[in-house]
């Protein structure tokens, strides 16, 4: 996997927080997303932010078919009106150890932030926890850069001072060049599939 | 756990006390000399003359004849006084519902005041070195020349150094409330 370390990496533990540019089917993000989730610690929790997709499908992404017993996991389903399906049917498949908290970013970022710190504090107090945010683009088209960029940085700090581990999943074919180099600072690793081959390195 | 050793760097912000009860701006004033540096205003004009960038927290009375809370955030949005602003009041209020960050019931217990004030202290310091950050970094992303990429990743991280210093201060839902709360960012 082809990584673009930010500054002054030099450690070899996995970075606190990973920027996943994946263009418009990318046939990898998916595999990436899972390993990124499950990379550490096979048994971890997870705390999956969604914008567009269902929760459903983003618990798709989190469950492990190799191991059948996983940490527990929430979802953070953010109401952006513009879901074509309703998302209360996922709730009916939902996996025990699965809880959705449902947010509106009408009030803006505030209130997403807020569900967000909520189960980050209830996840990392019972272990590690690694995050998936679906997606920068998402809330990038909701919001401006300004706001998405300053709740990204309160989101990187707290996930580094849970000593949790996170990924953002950003399509870079619908941004200009400068918007991501603008938020690339708040990462510590950027993985590129337009670049990389996964296999490699 | 208000006079700690971490408190002596809050002896520069600056707070203004203005309540419509020249007397309780006076004592309000007295308590807060203490930890910081204090602008009392006694009217309208006053409070909004002495409402300038170097604010960090307003305590403001929404009754202060003539000084209308609308005054006030119009005046934070339009000259880049970003502070956090406590309204003076007689009973609870929804902060929801309100253009206030936090509510001071009156008489407010010393240490309670000192308390907000500091907690105020950090949200104010947290979100405009946030604002910085992000300037930093925008600039950053538009600038070709090599040198001043470098200098501004200089900045970048001392800054980073300096937000982490702050955010220590506050608890995540805090944080995220006192880095995106927005009056209004269009006009």
């Amino acid at each position: 996997m082809s990584t673009r370390p930010d500054a002054d990496d030099e450690s070899t533990e996995m970075p606190s927080n990973v920027l996943l540019l994946a263009p418009s089917l990318s046939g990898q993000e998916q595999d990436v997303c899972h390993q990124l989730l499950h990379g550490s610690d096979a048994d971890a929790n997870g705390l999956l932010v969604t914008c567009l997709e269902s929760p459903r499908d983003r618990l798709a992404a989190w469950t492990d078919h190799d191991h059948a017993e996983t940490g527990e996991v929430a979802v953070v389903d953010v109401d952006m009106s513009a879901r074509s399906t309703a998302a209360a049917d996922a709730v009916t498949s939902l996996p025990a150890n699965a809880t959705i908290e449902s947010v509106s970013t009408e009030e803006g970022l505030v209130d997403l932030g807020e569900a967000i710190d909520r189960q980050l504090t209830r996840l990392t107090a019972t272990g590690e926890t690694a995050v998936c945010l679906h997606s920068v683009s998402d809330l990038l088209q909701h919001g401006d850069e300004r706001g998405v960029f300053k709740f990204l940085t309160v989101l990187t700090n707290s996930v580094a001072r849970t000593d949790a581990v996170a990924h953002y999943h950003m399509n870079p074919d619908v941004h200009d060049a400068e918007t991501i180099e603008t938020l690339e600072v708040l990462f510590d690793s950027i993985v590129d599939l337009r670049t990389a081959s996964v296999s490699s390195e | 756990m208000v006079r700690s050793a971490s408190n002596s760097g809050l002896s520069s912000v600056v707070v203004l006390v203005a309540d419509r009860d020249p007397s309780v701006t006076d004592e309000l004033a007295t308590v807060l000399r203490g930890h910081f540096t204090v602008r009392s205003a006694y009217d309208s004009a006053d409070a909004l003359a002495s409402l300038d960038p170097e604010v960090s927290v307003a305590l403001v009375d929404p009754d202060i004849p003539g000084l209308s809370v609308h005054h006030v955030i119009k005046r934070v949005q339009t000259d880049a006084v970003d502070c956090q602003i406590a309204a003076l009041t007689d009973e609870r209020i929804d902060l929801d519902a309100s253009a206030f960050d936090e509510y001071l019931v009156k008489p407010v217990a010393p240490e309670h005041l000192t308390a907000t004030v500091e907690r105020l202290s950090k949200r104010a310091l947290y979100r405009t070195t946030l604002e910085e950050y992000y300037q930093i970094a925008s600039d950053r992303a538009t600038t070709d020349d090599p040198e001043r990429r470098a200098e501004l990743e200089r900045r970048l991280s001392e800054l980073d150094d300096r937000l982490g210093d702050a955010m220590g201060g506050l608890d995540g839902a805090d944080a995220y409330d006192a880095a995106l709360r927005q009056l209004d960012v269009d006009s």
